[in-house]
């Protein structure tokens, strides 16, 4: 315990040198605009900043690059929340139940509770990192084929509960974001599949292009559609920013669950972010008594999501630094800074050189501090944005999605990817398609698929291994509970009340109507 | 005003007699653009950078490094090959680079398409073995291998990656089959080989050193021809009695048709800075140990890999169907 206590100490000195605090500072704040401008993302930026930190200390060039990563993560839900728009793909997520609050002119509520949200998912994940770091990095190893297969399965089904329309609607674009999930070469055969030629689509459809698309080009064109008569013009006074104690109330346990939540899955590789904030919504909406209240504009559906992805933001760094494993692109460049200052993450880290890992994670909690203060005033000043005609707006914003499209690959066709897919989300609300569950499956299929037939390599074609590895065992018996449960229920409610099963495609329009609380059960 | 047109006569001729053709007394007169392809902070990415940042200074010019990544090295590869062949675009090429085009048949290159300018590295492939394994060896795994086909589950980067060769190259030596799972990248594959998914894995040192550190997996054996300094308790497979030598490669190329001139003014200059202690200190950092082959020999180097891969490629049966 002493320890622990002298090493925060020495991880404080470092990380409050003026120095690598002023790098700190720089990073969350670039972070969070990065986040908040719909696009442009931290795998961009933080490529973009990499030839930079070459030429600062290994300290506070990794401080300034983790910085602008879960900065953006704060930043992300301030589009998805004000303009239907998500910054980051996670924030996805947290528009479904963001924007219909903003639409009842509860804009600055809702941004209070995610940065609140987003500050004790942050911290829950460096409490995890400091306190657990090298036992949670051997447990991940632990995690093999067979139990992230078993993983995706339980994904799936919970992807299922995300859609507010018509389960059969929603399990359409589960199976075609499946199907679009297969594009690209094949990791089993190497086979390129359904590239139509094209080199670009050799690493899959970018998830970029295809969030960007489908939620936040769709959105502008649909309110060409509208003429821009649904905009939302509030002035929110400092007043009305705050949260209810009722509002509070119900953030409360969603936040921890989605902070628990979150931290579990940040911590394997592979997964990210945007899976994080999809199972910690499936989970609430899952638990909750009032699963029709999602999609109207309820607070639950804002603060686990929320926290889950910043929670899943910090615990990454579990498995980066404690194993040199990097779960992400992202992750991967920051491995990449600490290895030009020749500083080998691992646990060589810790022994060799300590004041670089505890300055880190002290560097964390002063980020998202300064995180929190920055973001509270910024509610107001993110909330004027709305008094600006959308006409002026969204030119402006279709042109960032196209540079931060661009800028994660360097690809013109990524470009022609999100018009594309901005269409063809604008036919999805049309016909009252929700693009959320597509989005799940197209995270979720690709490392299901890849998964399974590694599982059944290793396990020399036979399937048993699946049920054999206690981990695998227990997930799939968890996704079965939760299949006959979803069914179950949705019998019991479907029959009983038709009406609420309609009531929430992302397109928002029916966020009022439903406010009224129903006790379901 | 007659006189000033005359003024204005001379600055249009002089910007002319600019954009002819410049010999390497010129050059470089505008940015150049190396391509490395592969994303930011990777290996390649940091090799290009060191080169670009010394370029500036000894030929004082402006190089600049461009991440151009996507199917493998393919697109970026594939891009400085249809570029203009005028010493402004160059290659940080590597391993994959002799590989790639005996693998996928609609590859837009060959391995002739390129003018060696300088071997940069040379880095030792490593054979992981997973932490459960007991008397890891060389020979104990090569002993397994041969028992029964698919007794030893060896991991890789990907079908087609260099880590998948490497091993296709030591089952063809040792004559046996092992059962080959392919990761998405020799990261995943190395994590995969901790979790004891699978027994063996080859990679780079630098991939497996944090997983080695921590005692989550074992090194039992370099392809380098000699012992390396880092790790000079693991025997080399030659050693082992098994001939397979194999070394990570990364050079600086430039499309077919580059000028002499410029051709020779970067080799001397990057020769010149492979011998820095500023850039041999770098290196060593990522554990990579400087090229030591001249321009010549480095070129003919490239067709010889080439050759060798085109058979690994044919005997192994290795199909990607498009």
């Amino acid at each position: 315990m002493s320890e622990l206590l002298g090493n925060l100490v020495l991880g404080f000195e470092t990380a409050l040198l003026p120095a690598n605090l002023a790098y700190c500072f720089l990073g969350v704040l670039l972070g969070t605009l990065i986040g908040v401008l719909p696009g442009i993302g931290s795998l961009a930026a933080v490529s973009m900043l990499l030839p930079v930190s070459f030429y600062l200390s290994p300290e506070a060039a990794i401080v300034m690059l983790a910085g602008v990563y879960y900065g953006a993560e704060y930043g992300g839900s301030t589009a998805a929340i004000l303009l239907n728009l998500p910054g980051t793909p996670s924030s996805a997520v947290t528009a479904i139940d963001g924007n219909p609050l903003a639409k009842k002119g509860r804009a600055g509520v809702a941004l209070f509770i995610t940065t609140i949200a987003s500050f004790a998912g942050g911290t829950f994940g460096i409490v995890l990192l400091i306190a657990l770091a090298p036992t949670l990095a051997e447990m991940t190893l632990v995690f093999g084929p067979a139990e992230y297969f078993s993983m995706m399965v339980l994904g799936l089904i919970g992807a299922a509960t995300i859609t507010g329309g018509s389960p059969a609607k929603g399990l359409a674009m589960v199976l075609l974001g499946l199907a679009l999930g297969t594009v690209g070469t094949d990791v089993n055969s190497g086979t390129a599949r359904f590239t139509l030629g094209a080199l670009e689509l050799y690493d899959g459809v970018s998830l970029v292009a295809l969030a960007m698309g489908l939620f936040g080009v769709a959105e502008i064109i649909q309110s060409i559609h509208t003429g821009g008569a649904d905009q939302i013009r509030q002035k929110v006074r400092l007043r009305e920013m705050a949260p209810t104690s009722q509002d509070m109330k119900q953030a409360g346990l969603p936040m921890a669950r989605g902070a628990v939540i979150g931290s579990a899955i940040g911590i394997l590789p592979g997964a990210g972010q945007t899976m994080a904030a999809f199972f910690a919504y499936a989970f609430e909406k899952i638990v909750s008594r009032s699963k029709n209240l999602f999609g109207t504009g309820h607070i639950p559906g804002i603060a686990a999501p929320e926290a889950a992805n910043n929670a899943a933001v910090q615990s990454a760094f579990i498995p980066t630094l404690t194993l040199g494993v990097p779960g992400s692109a992202t992750m991967a460049i920051m491995l990449g800074a600490l290895l030009i200052h020749g500083v080998a993450p691992g646990p060589s880290l810790l022994n060799l050189n300590p004041h670089i890992f505890w300055g880190l994670v002290a560097s964390f909690w002063i980020g998202n501090l300064l995180l929190l203060i920055l973001n509270i005033p910024l509610i107001g000043l993110w909330v004027r944005l709305l008094q600006i005609p959308y006409r002026f707006l969204y030119p402006a914003i279709i042109c960032l999605i196209c540079v931060g499209v661009y800028s994660v690959n360097l690809s013109v066709f990524d470009i022609g990817l999100v018009l594309l897919f901005g269409v063809i989300g604008y036919f999805m609300r049309l016909t009252g398609f929700d693009p959320a569950p597509l989005v799940v499956g197209f995270v979720l299929g690709p490392i299901m698929e890849e998964n399974l037939r590694r599982a059944m390599l290793i396990g020399r074609g036979d399937p048993a291994i699946f049920v054999d590895r206690p981990i695998s065992f227990w997930l799939l018996v968890v996704s079965a509970l939760m299949l006959v449960w979803t069914v179950f229920s949705f019998i019991r409610t479907g029959a009983g009340a038709p009406s609420n099963e309609v009531s929430s495609t992302s397109s928002n329009s029916t966020g009022e109507n439903s406010q009224k609380r129903q006790s379901d059960e | 005003m007659a006189f000033r047109l005359r003024k204005t006569l001379a600055a249009v001729c002089a910007a002319f007699a600019l954009s002819l053709p410049a010999g390497a007394a010129d050059y470089p007169e505008r940015p150049v653009t190396i391509v490395a392809p592969y994303g930011a902070g990777g290996s390649s990415d940091t090799l290009a950078r060191m080169l670009a940042e010394r370029l500036n200074e000894v030929l004082g010019g402006n190089f600049i490094v461009e991440n151009r990544s996507g199917a493998g090295s393919r697109v970026g590869t594939e891009s400085v090959a249809r570029s203009d062949a005028d010493g402004y675009t160059l290659l940080l090429a590597d391993m994959p680079y002799a590989i790639v085009p005996n693998v996928y048949d609609d590859v837009a290159y060959k391995a002739e398409d390129f003018i060696a300018i300088a071997q940069v590295g040379l880095a030792p492939i490593v054979l992981f073995a997973s932490p459960g394994m007991e008397d890891a060896s060389i020979q104990a795994v090569t002993e397994k291998a041969k028992s029964a086909e698919d007794a030893i589950a060896i991991g890789s980067g990907g079908i087609g990656a260099t880590t998948h060769m490497v091993a296709e190259l030591f089952q063809a030596q040792v004559d046996a089959k092992l059962l080959h799972v392919p990761f998405g990248g020799t990261g995943p594959s190395l994590q995969g080989l901790a979790g004891s998914q699978v027994d063996v894995a080859f990679g780079s040192y630098a991939s497996g050193r944090s997983l080695a550190e921590a005692g989550s997996i074992q090194v039992i054996g370099v392809t380098s021809p000699e012992r390396v300094a880092i790790l000079p308790d693991v025997p080399t497979f030659a050693e082992s009695g098994v001939d397979l030598e194999v070394r990570h490669w990364w050079g600086l190329l430039a499309p077919k048709g580059t000028p002499d001139e410029i051709v020779d003014s970067l080799r001397t200059a990057v020769a010149e800075i492979l011998k820095e202690d500023v850039v041999l200190d770098r290196l060593s950092k990522l554990g990579v140990s400087p090229g030591e082959l001249a321009p010549e020999d480095f070129q003919a180097f490239l067709s010889t890999e080439n050759q060798r891969w085109a058979d690994i490629v044919e005997s192994a049966g290795i199909e990607v169907s498009q």
